[in-house]
């Protein structure tokens, strides 16, 4: 298993690819709460509270989960790439157990999940800070709070690059990743979240999870606006569960049903 | 030769859907040797490589190395080296990363990546990106990856497909200096000429069935080339 991990950090590493994670990490992280930080939260519409305040800060730096599908689609690419490639004959005749190469990838791109993560929040702390410096307001929350609230986002984009790999190993095709991903994420899931009766279950599918997990959700905002019956969102710790039973299911579909698939 | 360096095929049987590919497939290659694995388009011969490699499930049948199904094999690569594509590489990759990539699942060190890129003849290219190689350039470097773990037997789905001459002839020259150095080499074509001057002992399949096994002398040796014998054995049909 280790030299299946170290052959994925060199499979990764040695295409140029990786080398746009930072930047994507700096632009979902850093720009968008820098902007919406010197915007403000009160700006908004609907007005909302300003970064003075600790749910004005909550509101700006759980901007950046609404870009899990970055990680996410940068996971699914482990596996789609080698399939359009059909660089995945090669790995599999060096690995004929498949399951050891997902479980490698996995490791890899839970490692590279953390780390893009990481710069999310550092850059999205130094967006919020710098932002609200500029504007000349103070920061409504003390650095503790920032600084949970960050890592449970970074932890929301290690998990979502986990499920990337899974939906990837499932799915074998970068396009139908993408579509599948983007239509779940921003159109199934919101619908859910609105209708009355079946929104009960949001909380549970992976965004209303990723909402308990950072403790905010603008969607999930609006649908209580609009929906009386809006599920509340589950405690923190049990939404980290939740998406960490997604990517675990994810990977062992991938492992169960397409990995035993013939490669022609 | 060693039992362990033995391919055998028996009874291997795949359909898709209501296709049968390949049909009660038996043949045994040994080592030593250059065995061509020849037939017609279509004929099942790749569906054959890829279920020996365990790419592909039969649908009966086995198909083993050393008494072995590949996915048993205590050590795949180093046992096996094959090739089954023409170019499965990723674009943006140098041929060295590649070969890198590969020798990091099985433990190879930078010397072994040095070593095949010197026995493969790539030391002016291994550097360069994979998207400007061409034919024959992809063709070593399939090789390459294939010879990564120095595997005593070698299968390769049509490695003369697009070569120019030089390149054929360079094909041939490695191919027999792998047979003489005791390996198993079970190679497809179904470009007749071609592998009539690369290998020693054939398997004709047609249709998914063999129709024919043996040295190629026993197909040729009235005197016909192996394009004729072919065409008699295979009704004419390629």
């Amino acid at each position: 298993m280790r030299r299946l991990v170290k052959a994925e950090f060199r499979r990764l590493f040695t295409t140029a690819l990786w080398r746009w994670g930072p930047l994507a990490a700096v632009v979902c992280g850093g720009v968008l709460v820098g902007l919406a930080t010197l915007v403000g939260p009160e700006n908004f519409e609907p007005s909302m509270p300003g970064v003075r305040t600790e749910e004005g800060v909550r509101t700006v730096l759980s901007l950046t989960g609404l870009t899990v599908i970055v990680p996410a689609l940068f996971g699914a690419t482990a596996v789609t790439s080698e399939y359009r490639h059909k660089t995945i004959t090669f790995t599999f005749l060096f690995a004929p157990r498949r399951q050891t190469v997902l479980a490698a990838k996995l490791l890899t791109y839970a490692v590279a999940g953390a780390a893009y993560g990481l710069v999310v929040t550092a850059s999205a702390a130094a967006g919020l800070y710098g932002g609200a410096a500029l504007r000349g307001v103070s920061v409504g929350a003390g650095p503790g709070t920032v600084a949970e609230l960050l890592l449970r986002l970074a932890a929301a984009m290690t998990v979502y690059t986990m499920l990337g790999v899974g939906i990837g190993a499932l799915l074998r095709n970068q396009t139908a990743a993408l579509a599948a991903l983007g239509l779940y994420l921003y159109m199934v899931e919101h619908a859910l979240a609105l209708i009355p009766g079946v929104n009960l279950i949001y909380p549970y599918l992976p965004g209303g999870a990723t909402a308990a997990l950072t403790n905010f959700n603008l969607i999930s905002q609006a649908a209580a606006e609009i929906s009386v019956s809006s599920a509340r969102l589950l405690p923190p710790v049990l939404g980290a569960l939740v998406l960490a039973a997604y990517a675990v299911t994810a990977t062992a579909l991938a492992i169960g049903v397409p990995m035993r698939r013939d490669v022609t | 030769m060693t039992m362990s360096n033995q391919v055998m095929v028996r009874g291997l049987t795949r359909h898709f859907g209501q296709v049968a590919a390949v049909t009660d497939l038996s043949f045994t290659v040994e080592p030593g040797v250059v065995t061509g694995f020849l037939g017609p388009n279509g004929a099942g011969k790749t569906t054959t490589l890829r279920m020996l490699l365990g790419l592909v499930r039969p649908t009966s049948g086995t198909a083993t190395i050393g008494g072995r199904r590949y996915a048993d094999l205590t050590h795949p690569a180093r046992t096996v080296g094959a090739v089954l594509d023409a170019s499965s590489f990723h674009p943006g990759r140098s041929a060295r990363n590649h070969l890198r990539v590969y020798g990091d699942m099985i433990g190879c060190s930078e010397r072994r990546i040095d070593e095949v890129v010197d026995l493969l003849g790539m030391p002016e290219f291994a550097d360069r990106p994979v998207r400007g190689f061409s034919t024959g350039m992809r063709q070593r470097l399939n090789l390459a990856t294939a010879m990564l773990g120095d595997p005593p037997v070698l299968v390769l789905d049509e490695p003369g497909n697009g070569l120019d001459p030089e390149g054929i002839a360079w094909l041939r020259r490695f191919l027999r200096a792998m047979a003489d150095e005791g390996r198993t080499v079970l190679v497809s074509s179904h470009v007749l000429s071609e592998a009539e001057q690369m290998v020693d002992q054939v398997l004709v399949i047609r249709r998914g069935r063999l129709m024919s096994a043996g040295p190629l002398a026993g197909l040729t040796g009235d005197g016909s080339t192996l394009e004729q014998a072919f065409l008699r054995l295979t009704g004419g049909a390629a």
